[in-house]
């Protein structure tokens, strides 16, 4: 079996016990778990070391309930990454947080870029189109974790305004979804 | 939208799909389980998380994972698809039992803990002539640590003693107040906490049942060697015990030198 040629979704491998699957894990899905972690840790790497970690425990005891249905392998490590770091760093989110400081993801490596998946790239691209504001929301609600009320003592904008943001993210996301195709589809050949 | 920014309450024309799109957003914040658990998830649940997580990477750059840490990842997962062979009750990896995130730390040490995993899987050189078994407490040179109740209220009638004897690395468990488990729904899992390795990864020193009221006295077998034992905590766990432990429900602690 070569790396090209993967017989069989990487995670049911995993699942399966294959301790090549296991280690490729490390390798295909590394990257995103580690940048997900140093954005959480405001760059400790130290805690971001920690908690891949764990993540990366959990994607293995997790691997066999993925569904290539309901979308790519990528996005199901990213959604067990999601929950572990907010649960990890739920005290570390800053105390005011600036219009700045979500800003747009520059082209990647094309490497990254592959691996992650036509699902990641478009919403990557679309991001642009939302105002800062509503970046900001979702960058508090959707990978700090807080509750609509908390977005509204830290940002001090009207809670129907931060509910807005997120029902506006969430159906862009969502769109953006359905446009990619994303149900079964790992990287591009 | 039907929302006017500005407002700070909930416009009562929000149509049907806009409130349900606000009660799974609501779900999504207010839901604080640290792992998924996929086969509950309805489909909207399973969406908003999809596009929380598919936010929250497409909006992170990339950064390649250091090279030191992979191969630690690499190392942790051969062990973890080839498990040593069970010595215990419980049938998991001996490696997986330092990933337990007890605090937060460098992974500088794991790679040599790893190492002392695989030693420990080597069959060990036969012990000198003794009877089988464990030794009796009074045989051991132990210190005795009292336990106090953890921060989970299952703990808060527990009283005892951990019996530690240093040199042999090994010890007893004697506790009273910990109610009866059931071994198909949930299990006592003992850690030890070696002051001379990272904190957040304890050592697993086993799973055991309390099956009646009254005292319990249990033999601690260790998989590693405990150079320097510190605390000892007991946690409720899943049946088999777990890999990696929220540590949600500490009923018990014991801390040396109290």
């Amino acid at each position: 079996m070569t790396r090209d040629e993967i017989p069989a979704p990487l995670l049911l491998r995993v699942a399966q016990g294959d301790k090549a699957a296991t280690q490729e894990c490390v390798r295909r899905f590394g990257a995103l778990i580690w940048s997900l972690a140093l954005r959480s840790t405001h760059g400790d790497r130290a805690e971001a070391e920690d908690a891949v970690q764990e993540i990366f425990i959990e994607v293995w005891r997790s691997a066999g309930k993925y569904d290539s249905s309901k979308g790519s392998e990528s996005l199901f490590v990213a959604m067990i990454a999601r929950r572990r770091l907010i649960d990890r760093f739920r005290a570390r989110v800053p105390e005011s947080v600036a219009l700045d400081d979500v800003s747009l993801v520059s082209e990647d490596d094309p490497a990254y870029s592959a691996e992650l998946g036509a699902d990641f790239r478009v919403v990557r691209a679309g991001l642009a189109q939302l105002k800062p504001e509503e970046r900001q929301v979702l960058d508090l609600g959707f990978v700090r974790g807080l509750t609509q009320s908390e977005i509204v003592t830290k940002t001090g904008m009207p809670l129907g305004t931060v509910k807005s943001h997120m029902r506006r993210g969430l159906i862009r996301l969502r769109e953006w979804m359905q446009a990619s195709g994303s149900e079964g589809k790992e990287g591009m050949a | 939208m039907s929302q006017t920014p500005g407002q700070n309450n909930e416009s009562p024309e929000m149509r049907p799909d806009e409130q349900r799109d606000d009660a799974v957003l609501v779900w999504l914040s207010q839901d604080k389980r640290r792992t998924l658990e996929w086969d509950s998830l309805d489909a909207d649940q399973r969406e908003a998380e999809a596009a929380a997580a598919l936010f929250a990477a497409a909006s992170t750059p990339m950064e390649a994972l250091p090279a030191d840490l992979e191969a630690r990842l690499l190392a942790a997962a051969e062990q973890y698809a080839t498990p040593a062979p069970a010595t215990r009750a419980a049938k998991r990896p001996w490696w997986a039992s330092l990933g337990l995130a007890w605090g937060t730390a460098s992974f500088a040490s794991f790679a040599a803990v790893a190492l002392a995993v695989r030693l420990a899987t080597l069959a060990p050189p036969p012990p000198p002539a003794k009877p089988a078994g464990p030794p009796a407490p009074s045989q051991l040179n132990a210190v005795s640590i009292p336990i106090q109740p953890g921060p989970d209220s299952t703990g808060q009638g527990v009283q005892g003693e951990i019996l530690w004897d240093a040199k042999r690395g090994g010890g007893y468990i004697r506790l009273t107040g910990l109610p009866v488990n059931d071994p198909s729904k949930e299990q006592y899992q003992l850690w030890i906490f070696d002051g001379t390795r990272d904190e957040r990864y304890p050592v697993d020193g086993g799973v055991f049942n309390i099956s009646r009221n009254g005292e319990s006295e249990i033999w601690i077998r260790v998989p590693i060697p405990v150079r320097e034992a510190a605390l000892f905590a007991v946690t409720v766990e899943k049946p088999g015990g777990t890999v990696v432990s929220d540590r949600g429900r500490i009923v018990a602690i014991a801390k040396v030198g109290t």
